[in-house]
């Protein structure tokens, strides 16, 4: 790895990992090169079973990892975009969550130890392997989510669970309203459903689909009405919309709740050909295929829009995916919060000649 | 050179002089906390907010001053103590609860409320806040953010980081800035993540954005009665590697049981070896084939009785014997040294006959009462400090009993912090380069070296060594500093 880095010489070095999310952010600026850090990484996972807790190296994906898991009854319920071919060190470095987010948490939720290369070269670690620990600074939190932009991740110590037996659910509902009160209302009867997301694909009906106990199938009935089980391949849309390959423009929005219902209309009005809203964590997916997507004109006003309206709550609009033409014109992560001299100053004291994926992250970092 | 006369003028002029405490008597209040360790600032500031908090950080900043935040005092690693003397900023003055929105289930709170007053004023709308330290009466949650707390109800909810969304704070260079907000997952580094936790040595929090979940629809509490500490300790091995997460699993050993009792008469067995507390909540449906399992598990390890609490009033009984546990050891000994280590939990048995051994060799006594799901020990060392050299002994116990944690794959602390008390060990777990990478934070948040120091990390010149960590250094032996 070191090596690698060194070899990059003076371009910035955007590693790799699943290559599920290179287009997330900006273009990075100036030369850059490619590191296959996901490669570079492999190895082997310590998985303890009593202590439910894995060592796992950067560059396992997460679909090795749950089959490892999977053989002593256990999971990792972290389900991002195209999670089987992600690589953790990835996952954790984009930060993005899947329809489990809202009950078991987004990826730095999982982490009790991290390794990290620095730009200069020097390995270094924060955490460590037991499920609690306050022993230190947690840097963990501030590289979850970076971008790689503070450090390549080398190696993650996960929590992981108990896989407990459960049913995939959906029902129609009327409306995305509709939607909304019936996972509240489920969420407020202590039905504790591992994932309730509402599905909206253009030209169909919008559907609840959600993840539950059997025994608590009958209590999910007495307020959903009969539940359908499943159809396959349902919640991996949940999990993947925005990111499959004929998916050329797709954005993220997240509020508070009591706004996402204008904010998923708001959506549904440019007319994506996916829609995916996650309510217990204020979340909204929107995707577009090649007929549906709107131009970089049309699209780049509508996002100041919703930007505008999110920002009173501190809530943001991130564009994942656009074509190569809309770049030019288009900020993907949405202007920088308040605190943004100090996360100037954070990328200073980690990576100051800029060497790791300069450019790439929120404001240009 | 700046004198204390300059100093409390410029503090007066900025709370005003009724908010500004400077008499020896006075100060005294503010010399320690939940620790052994003291010392007397020069002066107590009570600012009502963020500007005045960013003023007084500037003033003192200007003057050279050390600043030490505090909340209630119950921190229990010395994180609130006064190390270089200095100016102490306390958040009494700042303790209201500002907003309970049950529609976005978020509240905003002043840094200086005390934590159960939040889930008081989350009660009314059927919403509570996780996070439930056994100190929850009396520490705040400006405190529980610097320590990111735990407490019983974190096995299965997660800790302080886990449930705040934003807070914003007056940075150690007396900026006030917003980390995170009221939404989750914001674009960006998770600043937020990353000052949970630091101690109090990165700035003040001046306001906190929680989140708040609904009341859960029914509870179990059961009471597994053992014969022993390491039967206990095997059943919780069960019962998580059976698959269930209990709401909380929470262990006292003999001696905890029978103080409790004595203290609180709580209905505790205190002829038992130990008791587990098991909790789960959820729709009756689910926690009850989840209690029944749990139940089999204590009779599978050896338990002579498992009870269940019949009603709200028993089960609040068997929880205010655990979280009032710590007090009612008074009854023992005046003193007493808790311990935070966190260790695998498959090591639980092996590591608690460990600490037993300890104690004994130091001819000392020890209660144990845990959050034993998590694997997070709290040996209580109960002594007398007036009887010479007990200290020094209680100390070194102490050292070696963290050392037994960390040999075995676990950590120093897994709630009370590093604070003033542990940093001289963080080398075991650390090496040279990861703790100069850790200390690099402060420098973003305008830390440099005078605000809350001698803490969390090993400190530097200018700490005054203290003879109490002294002892415990010796006694951790010539390999502490590996
Ligand atoms: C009997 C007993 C039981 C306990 N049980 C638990 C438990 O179950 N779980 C647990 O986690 N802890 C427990 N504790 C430890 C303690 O209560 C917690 O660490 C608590 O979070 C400290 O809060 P405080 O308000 O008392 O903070 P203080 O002791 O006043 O301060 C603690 C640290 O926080 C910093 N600080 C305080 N306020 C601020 C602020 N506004 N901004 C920045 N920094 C600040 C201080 O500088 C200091 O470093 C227990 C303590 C006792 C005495």
């Amino acid at each position: 790895m070191r090596d690698l880095v060194a070899a990059a010489g003076d371009l910035t070095v955007v590693p790799v990992g699943g290559a599920t999310q290179l287009e997330l952010g900006n273009a990075p600026s100036g030369p850059f090169a490619l590191m296959a850090a996901g490669a570079a990484l492999r190895g082997e996972v310590q998985h303890e079973r009593e202590d439910l807790t894995a060592v796992v190296p950067a560059g396992v994906t997460l679909g090795e990892l749950a089959a490892i898991l999977a053989a002593k009854g256990q999971h990792l319920p972290l389900d991002p975009p195209l999670a089987e071919t992600s690589t953790i060190g990835g996952v954790m470095a984009t930060g993005l969550g899947g329809p489990m987010r809202p009950r078991f948490g987004a990826p730095r939720d999982f982490v009790l130890g991290m390794t990290v290369l620095r730009a200069d070269g020097e390995l270094v670690k924060a955490g460590g392997r037991v499920v609690k620990n306050v022993t230190g600074y947690d840097l963990m939190r501030l590289w979850c989510g970076s971008l790689g932009t503070l450090g390549i991740i080398t190696e993650v110590t996960v929590r992981v669970y108990p896989m407990a037996p459960a049913v995939d659910l959906e029902c129609p509902v009327a409306s995305l309203a509709e939607g909304l009160e019936l996972v509240e209302r489920i969420y407020r009867a202590d039905v504790r459903a591992e994932f309730s997301d509402i599905l909206a694909e253009s030209g169909e009906a919008p559907a609840l689909v959600l993840r539950a106990p059997e025994r608590a199938v009958p209590a999910l009935e007495a307020l959903t009405g009969p539940l359908r089980r499943l159809t396959p391949g349902r919640y991996a849309l949940c999990r993947d919309a925005g990111y499959r390959l004929d998916d050329v423009l797709a954005l993220r929005a997240v509020t508070t709740p009591s706004r996402l219902r204008a904010l998923a209309t708001d959506l549904v009005a440019l007319k994506p050909s996916t829609l995916v809203v996650r309510p217990l964590s204020g979340f909204v997916r929107a995707a577009w295929d090649v007929g549906s997507a709107p131009n970089a004109r049309q699209f780049g006003g509508a996002l100041d829009q919703l930007r505008g309206a999110t920002a009173a709550v501190g809530g943001s609009v991130v564009a994942d995916r656009m074509p190569a033409g809309f770049r030019g014109e288009i900020e993907a992560w949405g202007p920088p919060p308040g605190s943004f001299g100090l996360m100037r100053k954070l990328k200073e004291a980690y990576d100051p000649a800029g060497r790791f994926n300069r450019g790439r992250y929120i404001g240009g970092i | 050179m700046t004198t204390r006369r300059e100093l409390l003028a410029g503090l007066s002029a900025i709370a005003g002089a009724a908010n500004v405490l400077w008499r020896h008597e006075d100060l005294i209040v503010y010399e320690f906390d939940g620790t052994i360790e003291k010392k007397l600032p020069y002066a107590v500031v009570f600012p009502d907010g963020a500007e005045q908090v960013a003023a007084v950080v500037r003033l003192c900043n200007a003057l050279g001053f050390a600043i030490t935040p505090r909340g209630a005092g119950t921190g229990l690693s010395g994180g609130a103590v006064p190390a270089q003397r200095g100016v102490v900023i306390a958040t009494a003055r700042m303790r209201r609860i500002l907003e309970v929105d049950p529609v976005d289930r978020v509240a905003v709170v002043e840094p200086g409320a005390p934590n159960i007053q939040l889930t008081e004023a989350a009660a009314e709308h059927g919403l509570f806040y996780a996070p439930d330290p056994s100190s929850q009466k009396a520490c705040t949650i400006g405190g529980n953010v610097a320590e990111n707390a735990g407490g019983p109800h974190c096995l299965a909810l997660g800790v302080t980081t886990n449930h705040v969304l934003g807070i914003e704070v007056v940075t150690a260079d007396g900026e006030i800035v917003w980390l995170g907000g009221r939404t989750m997952d914001a674009p960006g580094y998770d600043l937020r993540g990353g000052f949970i936790g630091s101690e109090g040595t990165l700035g003040v929090v001046t306001k906190v954005v929680v989140r708040l979940l609904p009341v859960p629809e029914s509870v179990v509490t059961l009471l597994g009665i053992f014969n022993s500490v390491e039967e206990a300790s095997v059943t919780v091995g069960a019962i998580i590697s059976s698959g269930l997460i209990p709401a909380a699993i929470e262990m006292m050993d003999r001696v905890t049981l029978q103080a409790a009792e004595a203290g609180l008469q709580c209905g505790y067995p205190a002829d038992a070896g130990a008791v587990l507390l098991v909790e789960f909540d959820g729709i009756p449906e689910v926690i009850e084939s989840q209690a029944t399992a749990a139940r089999a598990a204590c009779f599978e390890a050896g338990a002579s009785e498992v009870r269940v609490a019949r009603d709200a009033a028993e089960r609040e009984r068997l929880w205010k014997g655990r979280k009032g546990a710590i007090g009612a050891l008074g009854r023992i000994a005046p003193n007493y040294y808790i311990l935070d280590g966190v260790v695998p939990r498959s090591r639980l048995v092996t590591v608690m006959a460990g600490v037993d051994e300890i104690v004994s060799r130091y001819g000392l006594q020890v209660a144990n009462v845990f959050h034993a799901g998590d694997g997070n020990l709290h040996p209580c060392v109960v002594f007398d400090e007036r009887v010479p050299g007990t200290l020094e002994r209680v100390l070194a116990a102490g050292a070696e009993i963290m050392k037994v944690c960390v040999d075995a794959g676990g950590s120093l602390t897994g709630e009370h912090g590093v604070g003033y008390e542990k940093n001289k060990f963080m080398p075991w777990l650390y090496s040279e380069v990861d703790l100069e990478n850790m200390g690099r934070i402060r420098a973003v948040f305008g830390n440099h070296g005078r605000f809350n120091p001698c803490k969390l990390l090993p400190a530097g010149s200018g700490c005054g060594e203290m003879a109490h960590n002294d002892a415990a250094m010796r006694a951790a032996g010539p390999d502490a500093y590996v």
